[in-house]
């Protein structure tokens, strides 16, 4: 019996693939990860006001460097430098822990998405990396409880109550999309998931999971037009109302790398993740990444373009579109493809 | 690889740390009375923020962890679909007609509702006053 944590057969030569120690590759691993992260969170904020001041025709930040390229660094120093502010009738302990929880949750989810077929391209290859993805998300919740709640501030708690009931609300559509794929797949981990789409994309044979999944996933960041719990004409900007300096650049971190983890997860889950045709002159230890970014950064800018063209839902729409219609037509595709699973076993490579 | 997933976690969390030990000794805080009250869009603010909330948020998130966790139990189901067949595909079939007979009582009985004094529900539930 392996423990959960156990790699599944192909990791386990994880240090014979590169001829280094582990723990020399385990570090390079945590620093390229880390390293890619923050710089594309950060672009990814000056990227997103860039292309909505296109889609207003507006000009946007273009003032720090060339094309605004320093305005994410100007954006941190500044923020690092703001006055600090943990107001006196907060509770104090759950409001400074909140930003935390957000960030490390959303992070964390980063280490079961695999950039490559090599072992070492991904941090764990868990055999219940969906289980690991969903868990993290369902953590990533109590930031927002505990946010709007240890405000003690109206608008917080409104807030943070919205955006609760949202994110638990869509979080059961989201589950049961994945748990599509995964039947389809065979396997609960995220490298035999990307290996079983080798000769279908996912997204041509579950084409209404795909739709549950991708609105689930723009509910589940709180973005816009599921954007309620920060709904600045109603309740300033809900649960992190009462922030200030670098803890609301967390929590501003914390969604853009949300954002990015849960492209990468559509990508993978449903446009073969790593994989691509092969790219000449390319080493083939790149192509993996490469097409996962790549992929990544389209859905990144849907994300942005649909923040640009759609209104807000009105909340009691936000909710019945949840339960009463996302929820049922899940279940709906998760009966569909268990019948193509078994009535055509070899639609899909089996992974193992 | 374990190792890995271990160092990850430990950096991921000692980033956050550090990003919060290091805002709060870079930026000066300077306090006054009017910065020590809650923002309430110029309005000075009166009593608590722990208000009441509305039924159906009691209700939205009862019924999450009653469907959460029934689709949990359906994650061991996909990951060996295919070894059950047929047999094993008409049992779970039964495992999710029993959870959504579920969702279509809590439907039914108008606990999917967010609206005051709605009429599209059949046998409305006084708790869905909002």
């Amino acid at each position: 019996m392996n423990n959960i944590f156990a790699v599944t057969a192909a990791s386990g030569a994880a240090s014979a693939a590169l001829p280094l120690p582990p723990l020399v590759v385990s570090l390079l691993q945590i620093v390229v990860l880390l390293g890619m992260l923050f710089t594309i969170a950060a672009y990814t904020v000056l990227i997103e006001r860039r292309v909505i001041a296109w889609l207003q025709h507006r000009v946007g930040p273009n003032r720090a460097g060339p094309f605004g390229l320093l305005q994410p660094l100007a954006d941190v120093l500044k923020l690092l430098t703001k006055e600090e502010s943990t107001p006196p009738f907060t509770d104090r302990w759950l409001f400074i822990a909140a930003p935390a929880i957000i960030m490390v949750t959303s992070m964390l989810s980063f280490a079961v998405i695999p950039f490559g077929p090599e072992p070492f391209m991904v941090i764990a290859n868990m055999n219940v990396g969906v289980l690991f993805f969903l868990a993290l998300s369902s953590l990533g919740v109590y930031s927002i409880v505990l946010a709007g709640w240890s405000s003690n501030s109206k608008y917080a708690a409104l807030g943070g109550l919205r955006a609760t009931a949202q994110m638990i609300s869509y979080e059961l559509s989201m589950s049961l999309a994945l748990l599509a794929v995964a039947l389809q797949a065979g396997t609960l981990s995220f490298n035999g998931i990307v290996e079983a789409q080798r000769d279908l994309w996912f997204v041509i044979l579950q084409p209404l999971g795909f739709i549950i999944f991708l609105v689930s996933v723009v509910a589940e960041s709180r973005r816009a037009p599921f954007d309620l719990p920060e709904a600045e004409n109603e309740i300033v900007a809900g649960f992190h109302t009462e922030y200030s300096s670098m803890k609301f650049a967390m929590f501003f971190l914390g969604e853009y790398v949300s954002v990015m983890l849960l492209s990468c997860v559509v990508a993978t889950a449903y446009f073969g993740g790593y994989l691509g045709p092969n790219i000449p002159f390319v080493p083939s230890v790149l192509e993996g990444p490469i097409y996962l970014l790549g992929k990544m950064a389209l859905l990144v800018f849907f994300f942005i373009w649909i923040r640009a063209t759609y209104p807000r839902l009105r909340y009691d729409h936000l909710m019945e579109l949840g339960w009463k219609y996302l929820v049922p037509l899940a279940v709906l595709n998760l009966v569909v493809t268990a019948v193509i699973t078994l009535a055509l076993p070899h639609l899909t490579v089996a992974p193992r | 690889m374990t190792l890995s997933l271990i160092l990850y976690t430990l950096v991921v969390v000692a980033t956050a740390l550090v990003t919060i030990v290091l805002s709060a000794l870079l930026g000066r805080a300077r306090r006054n009375y009017h910065k020590d009250m809650a923002y309430e869009s110029g309005i000075v603010p009166t009593g608590d923020a722990r208000l009441r909330m509305s039924i159906p948020y009691y209700l939205v998130a009862i019924m999450f962890i009653l469907f959460d966790v029934e689709i949990l139990f359906l994650y061991p189901y996909a990951a060996v679909a295919r070894d059950l067949g047929w047999l094993g595909l008409l049992k779970a079939m039964v495992f999710i007609a029993f959870v959504f007979a579920g969702l279509a009582y809590v439907w039914l009985r108008g606990g999917l509702i967010w609206r005051h004094l709605s009429k599209t529900a059949s046998g409305s539930l006084s708790s869905s006053q909002n």
